[in-house]
């Protein structure tokens, strides 16, 4: 399977599931596929990382888990967003938002003083 | 709020770590299955579908450790976790674990027990309502000396009348007494007893457990035919009757009303004080002079010693008012008496306190003996785990991983000892207050394992595991993990941090047990000097037996003569015996009795107000029968009721002291307000209180005495019959029994038993410390040499490439085992320097407690470098031997 797949940092990927979580609660691997489709298949996320950063997440009170049934009728962990996640998100999201546009003026720069 | 989310999700995570895990594994379960479904969606084979669906997760283990990783409570639930595979690894090396815990147990244990000591006698306060207001009330009088002399029954009567700075002021004296039975099966027995004031029970502040103390007025004769019994008494004489107050019972034949019962632990003036009875103050006829009553006060609230000294000088200007009817109060006035008060816990402790912050240090020293061989041990097992420790570090373990590893052992193995010394100590309570007993410290009653104790368990367990955990953390921050992945670490001794840390731990052990070894080496021939130190006189072959008549029945002296005089007739009709005498005062058997002594025309001593010296009243026979020579003079006649002499005697260092280089016979001294006696002999001295002290000045008197104010003659009511026999011991104390019994059946024979039993008794407490400091040094050499041979055999082991390099080059086995001997004899040598050096410092301390022997002995000095050097030479010696007998070929391919 050659893909072009870019590797996902780890603060980023808390941000990619605070983000799937705010639409609606998701158990581990729904929010992996969801990554992978938004991306368009440019992120896949490694599933080993991905259930520490569920546990990170859930120990600072950003989402929170419980088992419900799957319509298949499969026992499944349940996570979803906390108020305090939603803070959270916006915030990263704001992080983010900034760190991009610095990156990109550095990479418009055309030499001489700004 | 994200605080407390956290941390409720990290305890349950503590707490449910089952669960967890159970529910992660259906978690990942759930995972797998979607994973695999897709995959079979995709087209794959179902065993595919699964290994493809597996691959996305990467390494199970490694997965579940991140999430348990991620969900850790950081460095408490690491901790609890490496404590569960400390346990593991303690356990697959039994002899190590029970070594290390062992040490500590002995360490820890010993020093909690000693602890125990200190903190009954020395900083508990006494078991007294406020008790910092309690004071013990003496006087300085010029001419007495440097010590300080008591109160008399005017200036008690006096003090507590006129003085406005003290709650209350009270005072007793010993007074022991003949019980009589108070059921059909029992027979009088002799307990010791004290006379006190009414107010004695309200100035300490103590409630009896049953009925009352004593009320005022109740100190007055013929209202004082009451008594207060202690508990133990209460117990066994009276079985616990709930209705004894208002029982009667005998005191020296005399019928006393049962007022009181003291509660379980009260033990002022002493343990072994059973029974109370009030003093018979007489304010129209007091002894000024007579100081024989134990003065004691509770300063009023918020009165400070000074003032209240001062009121009492104020008060003492006013004592002729209170002496009446006695010649004696004039030259009383004349002296510079003045009032003296110090902590009534001072009074108590303060003597042996010394002695016990001596034991105190030493068992403190082999706490740091045993905590210096533990940390070697560990730190020798540290390099032996080097390996462990880099793969960890490689792994990505960090610092704080290696921190906990080293910790959990060490604190596993603290605690463990902490908690068995803890149980050593409880176990040997028994013995610590037998040995306080031989020491002869007060206030043992108070002593036991309570919560200061239990403290001071916990603070030494936390040093410990401190301690032993020190060097071997600060080598671990020092591991390079290349170096020892690659076996860099091999090399010379591995390396020089190593070696030097070894060396220090070596050399501070052998320093410490120098110090050691030398005080208790400096403690025994003290004790040596004591067995040669003459006590004065014939020891061998002699018993004493004391009686007491009662004054009811035997009030007049003429009775009382007759009597003792009978006694000495029967007693000298035993088969084998020699010499009989009567004495009321057996050398080192207890019965101190000093007066304040009138020395005539001794110029240019203001002595006015009298010395107090060792007085006795003996007769003729007494210095023949002990063998105390005579020196100068004859010694007294035949005694007689009738025609009392006023003769006396006196030990060689009287006289020296007061005529030095010439006779005391025909001087004349008296008894402070007695009648003046003429000196007719003068004997070689007798130590009468104690083998460490200088052999008492002595005052002899005859036992019978012309009375008070031309009264008929008077004799002490209790005397000893001194007998030397060929005879069995126990035998002719039967004798005695038998004898005293048919002159009367009531009176009991007390104090028996041989004199030499009473000097064997006299070193006890020099005996006691010695055994147990011996008893110390002897833990502190085995753990120190144990401790070396360790730390020499890893050394030894870890240069085995080297050695081997040596041997190939042609080095032999001998020079080899040389080698390595010399290198551990260097260590041991640093270690024997530093450690005299501290032993010199520090025997400055016991100057107090040794007796004939110097602080810098030389002999104990050098015999303590050699016996170290030796043990040493021998710690060193075994492995170089066995590095020596290695084969070079296998010693260079070993690793």
């Amino acid at each position: 399977m050659t893909q072009d797949r870019s590797d996902l940092l780890q603060g980023t990927l808390e941000l990619l599931i605070l983000k799937v979580l705010s639409l609606e609660p998701m158990h581990g691997w729904g929010i992996a596929q969801r990554i992978q489709q938004v991306s368009r298949d440019r992120f896949q996320v490694n599933h080993g990382s991905l259930y520490p950063a569920l546990q990170k997440m859930s120990g600072k009170g950003w989402v929170t888990a419980g088992w419900r049934t799957t319509e298949n009728n499969r026992r499944a962990r349940y996570y979803a967003l906390t108020p305090v996640g939603e803070k959270q998100l916006a915030k990263e999201r704001a992080e983010w938002e900034r760190s991009t546009s610095a990156v990109n003026w550095i990479l418009d720069w055309t030499g001489g003083t700004v | 709020m994200s605080l407390y989310t956290e941390a409720r999700e990290r305890l349950r995570a503590l707490f449910f770590r089952n669960r967890q895990e159970q529910e992660l594994n259906e978690e990942v379960r759930f995972h797998l299955a979607m994973e695999t479904e897709a995959n079979l969606r995709k087209g794959l084979g179902p065993a595919e579908a699964r290994r493809q669906a597996a691959l996305t997760f990467g390494a199970v283990e490694r997965f579940k450790e991140e999430v348990r990783a991620a969900r850790s409570l950081g460095l408490v639930e690491d901790l609890v976790r490496e404590l569960r595979y400390a346990v593991r690894r303690l356990a697959r090396e039994p002899a190590f674990s029970v070594a290390v815990i062992v040490t500590l147990a002995l360490g820890i244990g010993g020093t909690t027990a000693m602890f125990s000591l200190v903190n009954g006698i020395l900083l508990a306060p006494l078991p007294y309502p406020e008790p910092d207001r309690l004071v013990r009330l003496t006087h300085t009088a010029s001419s007495a000396g440097p010590g300080t002399v008591d109160l008399s029954d005017a200036i008690v009567m006096l003090y507590q009348t006129e003085t406005r700075a003290f709650d209350g002021v009270a005072a007793w004296r010993s007074d022991d007494g003949d019980l009589g039975p108070s059921a059909a099966d029992q027979t009088a027995v002799r307990v010791r007893g004290a006379r006190v004031t009414a107010n004695f029970f309200d100035v300490l502040g103590v409630r009896p457990a049953l009925g009352r103390g004593f009320v005022p007025g109740e100190d007055r004769p013929g209202k004082n035919g009451v008594v207060v019994l202690s508990h133990r008494i209460w117990q066994e004489r009276l079985e616990g009757d709930p209705d004894a107050i208002g029982r009667q019972i005998d005191v020296n034949d005399v019928p006393r009303t049962i007022v009181g019962i003291m509660p379980p632990r009260f033990a002022y003036p002493a343990r072994q004080v059973e029974l109370w009875l009030p003093l018979a103050l007489d304010p129209a006829r007091t002894h000024p002079a007579r100081l024989n009553l134990i003065g004691i006060g509770r300063l009023k609230r918020g009165v400070s010693s000074e003032a209240a000294r001062a009121d009492l000088a104020r008060v003492l200007t006013n004592l002729g008012e209170y002496a009446q009817g006695d010649a004696s109060a004039a030259t009383w006035q004349e002296t510079h008496v003045a009032p003296h008060l110090q902590s009534l816990r001072d009074s108590i402790v303060g003597p042996p306190s010394k002695l016990l912050w001596f034991v105190f240090g030493s068992v403190l020293l082999v706490l740091l003996v045993a905590c210096t061989n533990v940390a070697g041990l560990l730190l020798v097992r540290a390099e032996r785990a080097q390996m462990e420790i880099a793969a960890r570090a490689a792994l990505g373990s960090g610092f704080r991983g290696i921190l906990t590893l080293m910790l959990s052992e060490s604190v596993l193995l603290s605690v463990l000892g902490g908690g068995t010394g803890v149980l050593l100590a409880v176990a040997s309570m028994r013995v610590v207050r037998s040995m306080g007993t031989a020491l002869s410290l007060p206030r043992l009653e108070d002593v036991g394992i309570d919560a200061p104790v239990l403290l001071f368990a916990l603070g030494t367990t936390v040093f410990c595991a401190l301690f032993v955990s020190v060097i071997p953390l600060l080598r671990a921050r020092r591991v390079s993990i290349a170096q020892v992945l690659r076996g860099a670490g091999t090399g010379p001794a591995g390396g020089r941090a190593p070696q030097r840390a070894r060396h220090t731990l070596v050399v501070s052990q052998i320093a410490l047990a120098v110090v050691l070894v030398t005080s208790s080496g400096l403690m025994t021939r003290s004790l040596l000097r004591l067995y040669d130190v003459q006590p004065g006189f014939e020891a061998e072959h002699v018993v004493a037996s004391r009686v007491l008549l009662p004054y009811a029945r035997y009030g007049g002296g003429d009775v009382r003569l007759n009597f003792f005089q009978a006694m000495v007739r029967e007693a000298q009709a035993i088969p084998g015996v020699r010499d009989v005498a009567l004495t009321d005062r057996v050398p080192l058997g207890g019965h101190g009795l000093d007066m304040a002594i009138d020395v005539e025309d001794v110029s240019g001593q203001a002595n006015a107000g009298g010395t107090d010296h060792a007085v006795a009243h003996v007769d003729g026979h007494y210095f023949k029968t002990l063998r105390i020579p005579l020196l100068r003079g004859r010694t007294f006649g035949v005694q007689d009721a009738a025609l009392p002499v006023d003769e006396a005697m006196v030990s060689r260092a009287f006289a020296e002291r007061y005529w030095p280089g010439t006779s005391p016979l025909g001087r004349r001294v008296r008894p402070l307000g007695g009648r003046w006696y003429t000196i007719v002999g003068e004997v070689g001295d007798v130590r009468y209180d104690g083998l460490e002290d200088p052999p008492s000045e002595t005052v002899y008197f005859p036992i019978v005495v012309a009375g008070q104010q031309g009264t008929s003659a008077s004799l002490p009511p209790a005397l000893s019959l001194v007998v030397r026999t060929d005879g069995g011991e126990g035998e002719t104390l039967s004798a005695i029994r038998r004898i005293v019994a048919a002159l009367d059946p009531t009176i009991p024979t007390y104090d028996e038993g041989s004199l030499q039993r009473l000097v064997h008794d006299a070193s006890a407490r020099a005996r006691a410390l010695t055994v147990l400091l011996a008893v110390a040094s002897v833990v502190t050499l085995l753990l120190g040499a144990v401790g070396l041979y360790g730390i020499m055999a890893y050394s030894v082991s870890i240069r085995r490439r080297e050695l081997g390099i040596r041997m190939a080059l042609g080095a032999r086995p001998a020079d080899i085992s040389r080698m390595v001997s010399l290198h551990g004899l260097r260590v041991a040598g640093v270690g024997i320097v530093i450690g005299t050096a501290c032993a010199l410092a520090t025997s400055q301390l016991l100057r107090g407690l040794l007796y004939g022997v110097s602080p810098t002995d030389l002999v104990t000095l050098s015999a303590t470098s050699g016996a170290l050097l030796v043990a040493a030479f021998i710690a060193s010696w075994i492995p170089a031997h066995r590095a020596a007998a290695v084969h070079p070929a296998e010693a260079l391919q070993s690793q």
